[in-house]
């Protein structure tokens, strides 16, 4: 494990590397800011908070704010597979002050369909020129599962046909770091769930290198933003989870978090939507929720600038941020009750533990108990 | 002699998509093919599963129009089920569906459709106390279209021009003769597109207030809405008004101006003049009003019959797959619709890129099967909407028709 200070220092390192490398895009981030009419203080206080969600201590705050300012020498190439689109969206719908979307039309942004004005063979041209240019430096941000039936035949992107599968692995090749933005390209996601007819995977599954997961469908801006930061900052992976996913986002546990908890833990439950325990903002367990089994930061960030997110909206999690959610977490108004999750038995509290690294986190005799601390039927 | 030419990927758009032409000496198109080069396989994926989860896989078509498909999955499954749903729950809907129309519309023009037809380097030149006089003649109160807002603009990108490294904006086609903006128009609504990625960020938290999220909102279940805390609080209620206010605002004080100005600068292209392809429309009923009563009334034109329209008959809906790669014995009702995939994949042609593998247009050439109504294609969408609210002679529409025209022609 490093300490904070070695962290530090590696930190100052690598900056002082990006900085000999050339600005590829000319404007500095204080004259970008100005434009959209963010402070100093608005940098400051949101170099803080990325910080905090980082899980670094607050004088690594000014290593945040440099690395916001060296953005713009890493190379980013973004590719969309089997995917909806909705992890390009959920980034575009970012936080006050827009920093966090600033920050990425800051990054040198050298490929990604839905924002790019060239389309066909001039398209084409854009990834080729990128991969060759910056063979080593670029990040890869890939959308989506590759699907790999039928020698990859479910999807092709370009004049020249190629298949999602070997544009994937052509790109890795050349990157410097690749992360699979949202469930779909870090576990495959929908068009993986059972019986799988393409033969989507998960990025990680189709090349050799280490691929960190934002799970989430889609995940927030923040974690998009904040993975990138961690790299720029450190030019190396942050703390992972056995499913490779950054700790500082998806090491605690929806459950956790939740602002129902106490009504879990007083065992008050909504028996069924629109009920009056659903007006008054009781537990969704018993309508599926899967909070207690989800890796993720949404009750602590929320969404879009902080307005909500699913349970506050009066419906369950439904796990959208773990491997094979689509199958393991279904039916989504349903309580898991004791089937297996992940090869573990859904109730124990084995879950947590193997899945963290950590110490057990109970669910299982607690969420139990506080069930039937109420009878069933009333 | 005829050559083909070949576009992958279609960008700034959700999804795959392959467009194919065939080009005479001329350099007119002749024939044309258009191939989604992506299966998923969700129709497959859903079977077996529980009817309550379809909205939310159905969800995951697409990420652009996130709330469409949703509401559409559940909604299917209320009506196989005869299920009635609350008023409110249906008006809950109708405003998720509302911020989503907003959303949607203002990123489709700007950001994903815009720089087809704004020319960004073209904007460099342009004088911005001409430009601010220009924007007055399409609203009198422009937004992000005054003089210093303009020329803020222009240094913004004249700055990211010199550095010669384009990002996004590279090897596009700038100075080619279809844009036909003067630098000025140009200026205008490069500001436009820069304030717009604010107003859409609004307009999604106003879906997020009752959806949870946006994209991909979690509050719509067979039966109704779960939002009910936030549909009784007059607090979050005022919280939705007060954003729509702003986009709103923006829709007016921009977009509206943005197109009036478009439509005189591209009225005379031959893709406007030729009017369009196919004549025929449908639309679904939309935007409730009170209980029964929407805004955008269902039916049917075909053959651009307007006085003909005719309500929408069901069963008159099939899919077929001639050019598409699956396996069908004929067009299929989607009750008794199968996905069998059968891909034939590319034959290898002279383009003028050299030799690419292409699509074969006379067999199986798309991912997309092709929904038939009575055996036709139908135009479906904003065109649609209007059109047959318009053969129905809906009073509001065919007001705002009448005074729209004068701007549009003058
Ligand atoms: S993870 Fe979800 S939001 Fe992202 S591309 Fe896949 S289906 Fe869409
Ligand atoms: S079960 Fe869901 S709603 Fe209940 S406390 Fe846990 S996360 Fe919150």
């Amino acid at each position: 494990m490093d300490t904070h200070a070695a962290l530090y220092r590696q930190g100052q390192a690598r900056l002082d590397m990006l900085r000999q490398l050339n600005s590829r895009d000319g404007q500095s981030l204080t004259s970008k800011m100005k434009q959209h009419d963010i402070s100093r203080r608005d940098f400051i206080k949101w170099s803080a908070s990325v910080t905090a969600m980082l899980a670094l201590p607050l004088p690594f705050s000014t290593l945040v704010a440099q690395a916001a300012e060296l953005a713009d020498r890493v190379p980013l190439i973004w590719l969309h597979m089997a995917e909806c689109t909705g992890c390009s969206e959920s980034l575009i719908r970012t936080d006050t002050p827009n920093l966090d979307s600033l920050i990425f039309d800051h990054i040198s942004l050298e490929y990604h369909e839905t924002l790019m004005a060239a389309s066909g063979w001039q398209a084409e041209e854009n990834l080729e020129h990128a991969m060759e240019a910056y063979k080593g430096q670029y990040l890869l941000a890939v959308e989506g599962a590759v699907p790999t039936a039928n020698n990859g035949a479910y999807l092709t992107i370009g004049c020249k046909g190629h298949t999602g599968l070997e544009i994937i692995k052509h790109a890795a090749e050349g990157a410097a770091a690749i992360i699979s933005v949202g469930t779909c390209a870090a576990f495959g996601g929908v068009q993986a769930a059972s019986p799988n007819p393409t033969g989507a995977k998960g990025v990680h599954e189709v090349v050799d290198k280490t691929v960190i997961n934002l799970g989430g469908c889609p995940p927030s801006e923040k974690n998009i933003v904040g993975t990138l930061m961690y790299f720029i900052m450190f030019g190396k992976l942050p703390a992972l989870d056995m499913f490779n996913r950054p700790k500082w986002a998806y090491g605690a546990r929806v459950h956790d978090n939740c602002e129902r908890r106490g009504r879990f833990d007083a065992g008050e439950f909504v028996e069924e939507f629109g009920d009056q325990g659903a007006k008054d903002g009781y537990c969704l367990y018993k309508l599926g929720c899967k909070g207690p089994y989800t890796y993720n930061n949404c009750p602590t960030e929320r969404f879009n600038h902080h307005t909500s997110w699913p349970v506050l909206a009066g419906h369950g999690c439904m796990g959208c941020s773990e491997p094979n959610f689509w199958d393991d977490m279904a039916d989504f108004e349903k309580p898991l009750g004791r089937q297996l999750l992940h090869g573990f038995d859904a109730t124990a509290d084995t879950v947590g533990a193997v899945i963290l690294g950590a110490t057990a986190v109970g669910i299982g005799a607690h969420a139990v108990t506080s069930i039937f601390a109420k009878p069933l039927e009333d | 002699m005829s050559k083909r030419v070949v576009i992958d990927p279609i960008t700034r758009i959700e999804g795959h998509l392959r467009v194919e032409v065939e080009v005479d000496e001329n350099n007119v198109i002749t024939k044309a093919w258009s191939s989604s080069t992506l299966w998923r396989g969700i129709e497959v994926i859903l079977k077996g599963r529980s009817p309550m989860d379809v909205g939310l896989i159905v969800q995951r078509i697409c990420g652009v129009c996130t709330y469409s498909h949703y509401r559409c999955g559940i909604e299917a499954v209320e009506n196989a089920l005869g299920t009635k749903i609350p008023l409110n729950a249906k008006f809950l809907r109708s405003l998720m569906q509302t911020s989503l129309y907003m959303h949607d519309h203002i990123v489709h023009f700007y950001h994903l459709h815009g720089l087809d037809w704004v020319d960004i380097i073209s904007a460099l030149s342009a004088d911005p106390a001409v430009a601010a006089q220009e924007a007055l003649q399409y609203t009198d109160k422009p937004i992000a279209a005054g003089e210093g807002d303009l020329r803020a603009v222009q240094e913004r990108i004249k700055g990211f021009v010199a550095t010669g490294k384009l990002g996004p904006f590279a090897n596009a086609y700038w100075g080619n003769s279809t844009y036909k903006f003067t630098p000025e128009q140009n200026l205008i609504v490069l500001s436009h597109y820069l304030k717009a990625l604010e107003v859409q960020r609004v307009a999604a938290e106003m879906l997020a207030i009752f959806g949870g999220k946006s994209p991909h909102p979690q509050s719509l279940v067979v039966g109704g809405v779960t939002s009910v805390r936030d549909m009784l609080s007059p607090a979050r209620l005022q919280e939705w008004k007060q954003k729509h206010a702003i986009v709103t605002d923006f829709i007016h004080r921009a977009y509206k101006a943005d197109i009036i100005m478009a439509a005189a600068a591209f009225g005379n292209e031959p893709s406007v003049l030729g009017g369009v392809n196919v004549m025929n429309f449908m639309a679904t009923n939309d935007f409730v009003l009170a209980d029964g009563e929407y805004m955008f009334d269902q039916g049917v034109i075909m053959n651009g019959d307007l006085a003909g329209v005719t309500d929408i008959d069901p069963d008159l809906i099939k899919e077929d797959v001639t050019h598409a790669w699956y396996k069908a014995d004929g067009a299929q009702h989607p009750y008794d619709g199968t996905t069998i995939p059968d891909y034939t994949g590319f034959v290898e042609r002279d383009t003028v890129y050299g030799k690419l593998p292409t699509l074969d247009g006379d067999g199986k050439y798309s991912w997309v099967k092709s929904p038939r109504y009575d055996g036709e294609p139908m135009e479906v969408g904003p065109l649609a909407c209007l059109l047959v609210s318009y053969a129905k002679a809906r009073l509001w529409l065919t007001r705002s028709m009448a005074c729209l025209k004068p701007q549009v022609y003058r």
